[in-house]
């Protein structure tokens, strides 16, 4: 069973497609399966993750690594979440862009989680010549004026929920989240085949 | 036998004493021997501040270096911290008139604030601490609207009001009375790159 909407299933739109070659960046609400954004947010933002410092960023990131196989003593929504990083969405991807994709780092659920403190001065694409992938899984609202969210050069985003972010040759920023609050995301990079 | 920082004098002087009484804290300017803060905060620089965040209900977010200092190492910060746990520790007892010991491990605390790094407000009492210190080793100074400076607060009604604010300092040494439960402080996050640097830590009930 597919880890995207059900009315993801087939051919994406072409105006989707349209607009992510004209401008680089697309957001795709209400993207995954019912529940499972709602899922993945409760385990994951429980993990021990600390906060990691790099040139001009502060966030809670990491990677859980999955093994192969389904194990029923891990929460389902990690095994869904890894058919939807390394199936789903290369296919959609893919068929959106026209070109075969896939995903260097598969197997792995890559958090990116910002909290009071984080920040992300200027991001660039993961793999040059590849499509960037941001999913949201953040529960809640707040003011853009508190940092956190998603901020490219012509628009700002709110973290989201469920969301899928798709971006190809963008840099964006996550602007220092000043209050307590939690944006999450799962990272990742499609690259061609 | 007394570790002693060349130069450190560890008397003192009325206006000390006064500004502690008539506050329970005050700050001392140009508290180290000249050359003493920079060697500090070039040690300090030196090693790796990993990030720590908060874990229950007390929210932060800073580089920490925890050093334990050797009998017999001549490191600026080892020296540092010999004096300090001794004939520092005997000049803030003589200041506050309270009984004090160091840590067992007579630990020395680097603390390192970057970019969305804060304290928020809370007032060290745990029925161990007594006084406080921050040992300024910030060279650089920046408005207080982009975070980073101390702020005391205090509750007035239904109202939080600040009592005072002071900027990083270089040199400088901030003492206050934590025994009692007060008083209420913070460091805003910082929105901007700067680099706040310290040596902070507490001296016990002795």
């Amino acid at each position: 069973m597919s880890a995207l909407h059900p009315r993801l299933a087939g051919p994406p739109p072409a105006a989707l497609a349209d607009a992510f070659a004209r401008e680089g960046h697309v957001r795709v609400e209400d993207a995954l399966a019912p529940g499972l954004a709602a899922e993945l947010a409760l385990v994951l933002r429980g993990l021990p993750l600390g906060p990691e410092q790099a040139p001009g960023s502060v966030a809670w990131a990491g990677a859980l690594g999955v093994p192969a196989g389904l194990d029923p003593q891990n929460p389902p929504c990690i095994h869904a979440a890894i058919r939807l990083l390394d199936q789903d969405l290369p296919a959609f991807v893919g068929a959106l862009v026209g070109q075969p994709l896939a995903r260097p780092d598969a197997g792995r659920v890559p958090l990116w989680f910002f909290r009071k403190g984080g920040y992300a001065d200027d991001e660039g694409p993961l793999v040059p010549g590849g499509v960037d992938v941001l999913i949201g899984l953040t529960g809640g609202y707040w003011p853009a004026g508190w940092g956190g969210h998603l901020a490219l050069s012509d628009r700002v985003l709110a973290p989201g929920f469920a969301t899928l972010d798709l971006l190809r040759d963008r840099r964006f920023a996550v602007p220092l989240l000043t209050h307590h609050v939690e944006a999450l995301w799962l990272r990742t990079c499609l690259v061609p085949t | 036998m007394a570790a002693d920082l060349p130069g450190a004098d560890v008397t003192p002087t009325p206006a000390q004493r006064a500004a502690w009484a008539a506050r329970e804290g005050l700050r001392i300017e140009g508290f180290l021997p000249p050359g003493q803060a920079e060697a500090l905060l070039a040690a300090l620089r030196a090693l790796p501040h990993p990030l720590r965040a908060s874990e229950g209900a007390l929210g932060f977010l800073y580089g920490e270096c925890t050093l334990v200092p050797e009998p017999d190492c001549d490191h600026p910060l080892c020296a540092f911290g010999r004096w300090w746990h001794d004939a520092g520790r005997a000049f803030v007892a003589d200041l506050s008139g309270l009984a004090l010991a160091s840590p067992a491990d007579h630990r020395v605390v680097g603390m390192h604030y970057g970019k969305g790094g804060y304290l928020d407000c809370h007032n060290d009492y745990d029925g161990q601490r007594a006084v406080a210190y921050v040992l300024g080793l910030t060279p650089a100074a920046w408005p207080w609207e982009e975070g980073g400076h101390l702020e005391f607060v205090a509750v007035e009604g239904d109202a939080e009001v600040l009592v005072e604010r002071r900027p990083p300092g270089f040199n400088t040494l901030d003492l206050f009375d934590v025994s009692t439960g007060g008083p209420l402080h913070r460091v805003p996050i910082l929105t901007a790159h700067h680099e706040r640097r310290t040596i902070s830590g507490w001296f016990l009930r002795g």
